[in-house]
C-alpha cells in the first residue's frame, strides 16, 4: 500500500489484522484461497469507507470488515465459493476406521464445514464461533430470526450426520 | 456442545497462515484492478450505446487492448514478514540463525557475515553510506529514484560507457539487472559481489559473500510482480543513448534530436505483445541492448529464443530483431 495515498492507519490496521480475518474468512468459506480472497474483497471495502466511516479513531474498522466478510459469504451461493469447492483435501465418507489415519482435525472440520451450503456455514460460524446470538445474527445478515434458526439447525444437524466429524468430535472427547 | 463446537473451529483455523505476506499491498493491487476493471466495462458500455446495439462488445472482447504497465506503482516500504524480507514484488527468506536487522531499529549486527541488513535510503554501495552494520552479507534497499541497470564503466572512441547489462528473471516473473555473470569468472579475488537490481520493485540488493553463497540464496528468492504490460516511457524525453554489444567492445549512440527520439519512442511503443510473468526468459547468458531515454532505462535481453524488453518504468514485451535493428539504424551504431 502506497503510504503517501492510503489514508492514515489503514496500512498499520491491515499489517496488524490481516492474518486474523485470513482465519475468519476461511471459517466462513471453509477454505484458505477463498478466505484470502474474501479477506481482501473487504478489505478493499473497508479502505473505500475508511475516512468517511471515521476510522480508526471514530469507529472499529475490523468489526466493519468482519460484517462485510459475512455479509459476501452470506451472498456466496450465488458466486465462486460455492461452485469452486477445492478438490486438494477432499472429505473421503467411504473410507472406514479413525479419519485420523490421514486427516487431522483441523482438515476434517474444514472439510465439513466446505460440505456445508454457504448460508449454513455462515450462520454456525456467526453463532458458535463469534457467539453471536440469533438476533445479532439476523441484524448482521439481514434476514429474520427464524432464518437464523434454521440454518443453525440444518448446520449442525449435517455436521452431526458427517461420519468424518463424528470421529472428530469423539477424538476431541477423549483428548 | 457448543464450547465444543467453538474449540474445533479454533483449532481448525488454528494452523492458518496467510499466503499474502504483504497484504497492504495486495490490498491496494486489487483496488486498482477493481478500479480498472469498472472503467474498463464503463468504457464497454459507453462503445456500446454509441455502437447502436451489441455488436461492438464482442468485437472488442475478441481483441483487446494490449495494456500498459502500471504507472502508478507505489514506493515499497521493506519490511521481514514471517522470516521473510519483503520488498514489492521481492520475497527473499531469512536464511536459519541470520539476523534480520533494520537500519532504523539496529545499530549494528552481531555477525554481518550472518546478516540481512534493510537499509536506509542508500546513495551508493552501502560500505559508503550504510551506518548500520556496513558489511551486512546482504544489504537491501529502496530507491526513490530511477532506475538502471548496474554497468561498469567502457572506454570507447569517445569516452567511458557502460557495459551492455545483464539480464534474469527471478521465479514469479519480476526482472532483474546484475551487476555481474553469476559464474567464477567474476570473482576478483576470492571475493564476489553481486548487486541485483530489481527496477519494478525500486528495491537493490546488495550480495557479499562467496559465490556459492549467492547463488544458494538467489535460488531461495521468489517473486510477486505487478502484471507488466507495454513499456512505460517518457512522452518527450530530452536526451536518448543506445549501448549495443559488439564482439570485444560496445557500440554506442547519443541523440538529443528531437525527431530521432520522438521515432525511438515511437518503436518501442510499437512493441504491443506483453510477456506475462510465467513467460519471461531473460536469463544472465544472453547479451543485452541497453538504452536510456529520459528518465527511463530500457533493457532488451537479445538471443533468438528470448528477446524481450524491461522498461524500469514498467512493462516487458517481447521485442523484435526488427525493432532491434531499427533503434540502431537510427543511432547509427548499425552493423
Amino acid at each position: 500500500m502506497n503510504a503517501g495515498t492510503a489514508p492514515p492507519g489503514f496500512t498499520e490496521f491491515v499489517s496488524a489484522r490481516y492474518p486474523a480475518l485470513v482465519r475468519y474468512g476461511t471459517l466462513l468459506t471453509g477454505d484458505l484461497g477463498h478466505g484470502e480472497d474474501l479477506t481482501q474483497d473487504a478489505l478493499v471495502k473497508t479502505y473505500r469507507g475508511w475516512q468517511r466511516l471515521g476510522f480508526p479513531a471514530g469507529g472499529d474498522p475490523e468489526a466493519y470488515t468482519r460484517q462485510v466478510m459475512a455479509r459476501a459469504a452470506w451472498r456466496a451461493g450465488r458466486r465462486m465459493w460455492r461452485r469452486e469447492l477445492p478438490a486438494a483435501a477432499p472429505p473421503d465418507r467411504a473410507a472406514a476406521g479413525n479419519a485420523y489415519d490421514r486427516h487431522d482435525t483441523a482438515e476434517v472440520v474444514l472439510a465439513a464445514l466446505r460440505e456445508l451450503p454457504p448460508g449454513q456455514r455462515v450462520v454456525l460460524v456467526l453463532r458458535y464461533w463469534a457467539g453471536l446470538s440469533e438476533q445479532e445474527i439476523a441484524a448482521q445478515l439481514g434476514c429474520s430470526t427464524g432464518t437464523v434458526k434454521s440454518r443453525a439447525s440444518r448446520a449442525i444437524a449435517t455436521m452431526r450426520r458427517t461420519v468424518t466429524l463424528t470421529d472428530a468430535f469423539t477424538l476431541t472427547e477423549t483428548t | 456442545m457448543t464450547e465444543r463446537i467453538k474449540d474445533l473451529l479454533d483449532e481448525a483455523v488454528s494452523r492458518v497462515e496467510p499466503r499474502t505476506l504483504d497484504p497492504a499491498a495486495a490490498v491496494a493491487r486489487r483496488r486498482r484492478a477493481q478500479r480498472r476493471r469498472t472503467l474498463v466495462a464503463g468504457g464497454f458500455a459507453v462503445l456500446a450505446v454509441l455502437a447502436g446495439g451489441g455488436l461492438v462488445v464482442p468485437q472488442l472482447q475478441k481483441d483487446p487492448p494490449v495494456p500498459v504497465a502500471v504507472p502508478d506503482r507505489p514506493l515499497p516500504v521493506p519490511h521481514f514478514a514471517d522470516g521473510v524480507l519483503v520488498s514489492g514484488g521481492l520475497r527473499l527468506p531469512v536464511p536459519p540463525g541470520w539476523q534480520a536487522a533494520t537500519e532504523t531499529r539496529d545499530r549494528s549486527c552481531a555477525d554481518s557475515k550472518r546478516t540481512i541488513l534493510i537499509a536506509d535510503r542508500l546513495d551508493g554501495i552501502p560500505e559508503d553510506t550504510a551506518p548500520a552494520c556496513r558489511l551486512a552479507a546482504i544489504t537491501v534497499s529502496v530507491r526513490d529514484e530511477e532506475m538502471s541497470a548496474p554497468a561498469r564503466g567502457l572506454v570507447a572512441e569517445d569516452g567511458l560507457v557502460a557495459a551492455p547489462p545483464i539480464s534474469m528473471t527471478l521465479p514469479g516473473g519480476e526482472p532483474a539487472w546484475l551487476s555481474n555473470r553469476i559464474s567464477a569468472a567474476d570473482t576478483i579475488g576470492g571475493a564476489y559481489d553481486l548487486h541485483l537490481v530489481l527496477p519494478w520493485s525500486r528495491t537493490t540488493v546488495f550480495f557479499r559473500m562467496s559465490l556459492a553463497d549467492t547463488q544458494r540464496i538467489l535460488a531461495t528468492i521468489r517473486t510477486e510482480p505487478i502484471d507488466a504490460g507495454r513499456l512505460l516511457v517518457p512522452d518527450v524525453p530530452a536526451v536518448a543513448e543506445l549501448i549495443a554489444p559488439d564482439q570485444d567492445s560496445v557500440r554506442h549512440g547519443k541523440t538529443t534530436e528531437t525527431a530521432k527520439i520522438f521515432e525511438v519512442v515511437r518503436v518501442l511503443r510499437d512493441q504491443t505483445k506483453a510477456v506475462p510473468d510465467n513467460k519471461a526468459c531473460a536469463g544472465p547468458a544472453q547479451k543485452g541492448l541497453r538504452l536510456d531515454i529520459g528518465t527511463a532505462h530500457v533493457v532488451v535481453a537479445l538471443g533468438p529464443h528470448c528477446q524481450e524488453a524491461v522498461s524500469s518504468l514498467g512493462g516487458r514485451v517481447h521485442f523484435s530483431n526488427d525493432a532491434v535493428t531499427e533503434l540502431e539504424t537510427l543511432f547509427g551504431i548499425e552493423k
